[in-house]
């Protein structure tokens, strides 16, 4: 009657590094035998997570807890390693061994690897054992990683950034490796800035910014929280789109030629709204996956509710932006239009919100 | 006729255009300006720690030619194949005063000095800069392609050309030491680095790693020494003295500065200068970026059995090193055998050396070896020790790279890592030293004119560098596992013991002040009586540093 432990599972992780939280909270949920994508924007806390999860650094004192396989990721370090492998993102090597030596010698650290596995791996990988590591390109270091981390047998691998620097050829058969890991029944956490490699792979997907997670779940999932651009002309004022819950970032033309960004769980309600003012033409464009991400890697960390909410909140986006943290001097109607206009409430009478948190 | 004069053909390689154009040059004032910039640390360092050392010690000189019979002694002492190999060709010995002795015995490891100097500064300033990518940044810029060379053949020429006009400025306090023959002391340093600095852009050429550019350069600096070596002891011996005219190190001493001075061998080494300058300047625009002309080889596919673990990791990586530091402290010690004979007489003629050493000269030949055997120990213990030092800094070097994350990634603890690099080291190092310690014990126990008992006496003063060794791998090991940003630190009580080695008695140190390096907290000259409180501690001190290293090593985020 043993219930199936998640193999990975964190609850308000917390790891500051000085003044700087690195994490703030985060909760990550990878249950077995899924592949599970790790996304956000450089300095979000993925590498930190992974780390974390390695044992590598310890989680703050006030962190809530973390389970990789049922471990504690710090105490049992070397009893969980024997069970995860783990790709580093940026990938040094010692400069006098040879790729070949390179991955032996960290096979052996687990007690030694199996060499039919290993020698298929540098075949598929196209991979030239003999050189010595200094004269590696980036992609072939990273070769290298992925030869010595597939070859070991794991309940578990731990991917960053697997694929950096890889050509798309050894990308498809990074790929088939982690179709054959799925089918083994391993678990897998990639790290990945590659949207088509996360589409393509990834059963769910978890968002992060500034230390804590804004989005998780399946990507369907996902799309139906965001936006879809709405273009319309209506036959009586459009204006009056402004006052209705679900619009965004409504830009009115000619009186009746309205552009705006809908939510897709309020689409319904926005129809309806519509057809009372009359259409005259309407074209609705779901978002694509890049703009999915966008938006999410965009928002201000303070207010990650507004994408985050689910159904029973739709609509809510505009009065949390206004309610949610510091708002920026500066209207959102400026720079980054890609990334700021579908978060930005209806209309230039909204509160303005954080259009550039880099800035 | 005007659109056809006015097409130009491309200027020849090698030839500047006008001051704002493009070129192989364009850009060259800007990089010369970076390169400042980037290494301004180690410039102002090498430009003040060269002559700030050097020229303060000649003022030991003053001393030993007080008395005609000092200055004999002295000669006669550079006179034998020690001294020449060390020193130089003897100019003057007949009649050694202080700028002989300065020319004979400080000209070669100051144009060493320089020559590494350069060496080490053109290989940074190009090949480093290649192998770390960031000379494609610039390459990327409006950079002609034979810039970065010449902006760092013109910067290590200057730091090399100022390091000189230092010395023989320097110098020129001393009113003993004529003042042109200054100027020209200086300006054989500054050529003699000119010269190393072209081998140096040479190598970098040659080779596709910083490193392998390094041990290019090295390898050809250390080729003419020995060259020199050879010369130079011929020519004490009253044979010719041709390898030393093979060779640059040579031709500085063959000026026979402060002696009696000619010009012309200058010559040979701004040639010298000149043609590897050019050569490196003529390949610098005949190859890709990124590459060297000399392939590296391939290596073994898998491998061998003796690397699959973590002590086989750190032993392959630092067995090269070994047999470098090790190997030096048994060269300097077999090196030795042919002066001990005449160290007697100049110790007897010499109270301020022999104050040095701590030993009596009227104390007889055989307690003034002993004497001077525990300076050499010492000299063996500190050159294993910063064997230790440097080896167990690349945990450091490792942990920024990620390696001991990727290692720790595996089920290995991390104390195991830990002590496999501790113990690795640690061994190697005592058996270097003991080697080292043998090769002296063989070479006064086959000297006929010291008494039997000198022998095994040293053997003592060997056993007795051995906690020194250990202590050192213990700090070193608690600063880099422990605290991986104040690893440097583990270098602290080994200037400490240099400096107190030189100045030590001179100045009156109190007997408390050696107990601040694990080098000089156990006497090891074997005609003092073995101290049993100072070696217990160092070795209890050890134990401590060993617990904290481990201990903090095991529960600290790793940085990187």
């Amino acid at each position: 009657m043993s219930q199936t432990v998640d193999a990975i599972a964190t609850q308000g992780l917390r790891k500051s590094f000085g003044q700087v939280k690195a994490l703030d909270g985060l909760d990550l949920t990878v249950a077995q035998g899924e592949i599970a994508g790790f996304l956000g924007p450089n300095g979000a806390g993925k590498s930190t997570t992974i780390r974390l999860l390695l044992g590598l650094i310890r989680a703050d004192k006030d962190s809530g807890p973390a389970r990789v396989l049922g471990q504690d990721p710090w105490r049992d370090a070397v009893e969980l390693h024997k069970r995860l492998a783990y790709v580093p993102g940026d990938v040094s090597l010692w400069p006098t061994l040879t790729g070949g030596e390179t991955i032996d010698y960290l096979g052996s650290l687990r007690g030694g690897l199996d060499a039919t596995k290993r020698d298929a791996l540098i075949e598929r990988f196209e991979l030239d054992p003999t050189r010595k590591n200094r004269t590696y390109s980036k992609g072939n270091r990273q070769k290298v990683a992925l030869v010595a981390a597939l070859a070991a047998d794991a309940e578990l691998y731990l991917f960053d950034e697997p694929t950096s620097g890889l050509d798309p050829l050894m990308e498809a058969v990074f790929t088939g490796c982690l179709s054959e890991i799925k089918a083994a029944g391993a678990t897998v956490l990639l790290s990945s800035h590659i949207l088509a490699e996360v589409e393509k792979t990834c059963d769910t997907v978890t968002i992060i910014r500034a230390g804590r997670a804004v989005e998780s779940g399946t990507l369907a999932d996902m799309r139906h929280l965001t936006r879809s651009q709405v273009e319309v002309v209506l036959r009586g004022p459009a204006a009056a789109l402004a006052r209705v819950s679900g619009v965004h970032n409504l830009q009115v033309s000619d009186a009746v030629r309205a552009s705006f960004a809908c939510d897709n769980a309020a689409l319904e309600a926005v129809m309806a709204e519509l057809v009372e003012l009359g259409i005259e033409s309407l074209t609705c464009t779901p978002p694509s996956l890049e703009e999915l991400f966008l938006s999410h890697y965009s928002v201000p960390a303070a207010a990650p509710s507004q994408l985050a909410a689910g159904p029973d909140r739709h609509g809510a986006g505009r009065r949390s932006d206004s309610e949610s943290g510091p708002a920026p001097a500066q209207p959102a109607s400026g720079s980054d239009q890609n990334a700021s206009e579908r978060h930005s409430s209806s209309g230039a009478n909204a509160p303005a919100v954080a259009s550039n948190e880099e800035a | 006729m005007g659109a056809a004069t006015d097409v130009r053909r491309a200027p020849a390689p090698g030839v500047r255009r006008g001051a704002a154009g493009g070129g192989e040059l364009a850009g060259f004032w800007k990089l010369v300006r970076g390169a400042v910039r980037q290494n301004r640390v180690r410039l102002i360092i090498w430009v003040l720690a060269v002559p700030g050392v050097t020229v303060p010690a000649i003022s030991s000189y003053s001393s030993i030619f007080e008395t005609r019979a000092g200055a004999q002694a002295r000669a006669a002492i550079m006179a034998t194949p020690t001294g020449s190999v060390f020193g130089g060709p003897g100019y003057g010995l007949d009649n050694y005063d202080i700028g002989a002795s300065v020319a004979n015995e400080l000209l070669l490891w100051l144009n060493l000095t320089v020559a590494l100097a350069g060496i080490l500064l053109v290989i940074h300033m190009t090949r480093r800069e290649e192998e770390t990518g960031r000379l494609e940044l610039v390459g990327a810029a409006a950079v002609g392609r034979r810039a970065p060379l010449a902006a760092a053949l013109a910067v290590t020429g200057a730091e090399v050309v100022l390091i000189g006009l230092a010395m023989g400025l320097g110098c020129m306090v001393y009113p003993e030491l004529d003042k042109g023959d200054c100027l020209a002391f200086g300006l054989i340093i500054a050529v003699t680095g000119l010269a190393f600095s072209g081998v140096g852009a040479l190598a970098a050429q040659l080779a596709s790693t910083a490193r392998a550019a390094g041990g290019l350069a090295a390898a050809v600096l250390g080729v003419a020494f020995l060259l020199r070596a050879v010369g130079d002891t011929a020519q004490v011996q009253g044979d010719s003295a041709w390898a030393s005219w093979l060779s640059p190190l040579g031709w500085a001493n063959q000026t026979r500065v402060f002696v009696d001075l000619r010009w012309w061998p200058v010559l040979l080494t701004l040639a010298f200068a000149a043609a590897f300058g050019l050569a490196a300047w003529l390949l610098a625009a005949r190859r890709d970026e990124g590459s060297g002309l000399l392939a590296t080889r391939p290596g073994p596919a898998r491998a061998p059995k003796g690397l699959l673990s973590p002590s086989g990791l750190v032993w392959r990586r630092t067995k090269n090193s070994l047999f470098g530091w090790g190997g030096g402290a048994l060269v300097m010690c077999l090196a030795m055998g042919p002066a001990i004979g005449s160290m007697g007489g100049y110790l007897e003629n010499n109270p301020a050396m022999a104050q040095m050493l701590g030993v009596d000269p009227a104390a007889g030949l055989d307690a003034m070896v002993e004497g001077f055997s525990g300076v050499i120990v010492l000299y063996s213990a500190m050159l294993v020790g910063a064997y230790v030092i440097t080896q167990i800094g690349t945990l450091r070097a490792d942990e920024f790279a990620g390696l001991t994350a990727r290692c720790l990634a595996e089920p290995v603890a991390r104390g195991r890592l830990l002590g496999a690099t501790e113990i690795t080291v640690g061994v190697s190092a005592l058996l270097g030293m003991s080697v080292a310690g043998l090769g002296y014990f063989a070479v006064v126990a086959t000297d006929s004119s010291v008494g039997p008992d000198v022998a095994p006496a040293i053997a003592g003063s060997v056993l007795r560098a051995l906690p020194a060794l250990i202590a050192t791998v213990a700090l070193a090991s608690f600063l880099t596992a422990g605290f991986p940003r104040l690893a440097a630190l583990s270098w602290a009580p080994f200037a400490y013991a240099f400096i107190h080695m030189l100045v030590g008695n001179i100045l009156g140190l109190p007997d408390w002040a050696r107990f601040f390096s694990q080098f000089t907290a156990v006497p090891l000259a074997p005609n003092t009586d073995f101290e049993w409180a100072p070696a217990v501690g160092v070795l209890a001190v050890s134990a401590l540093l060993f617990y904290a290293a481990h201990r903090r090593f095991a529960t600290r985020d790793l940085l990187a």
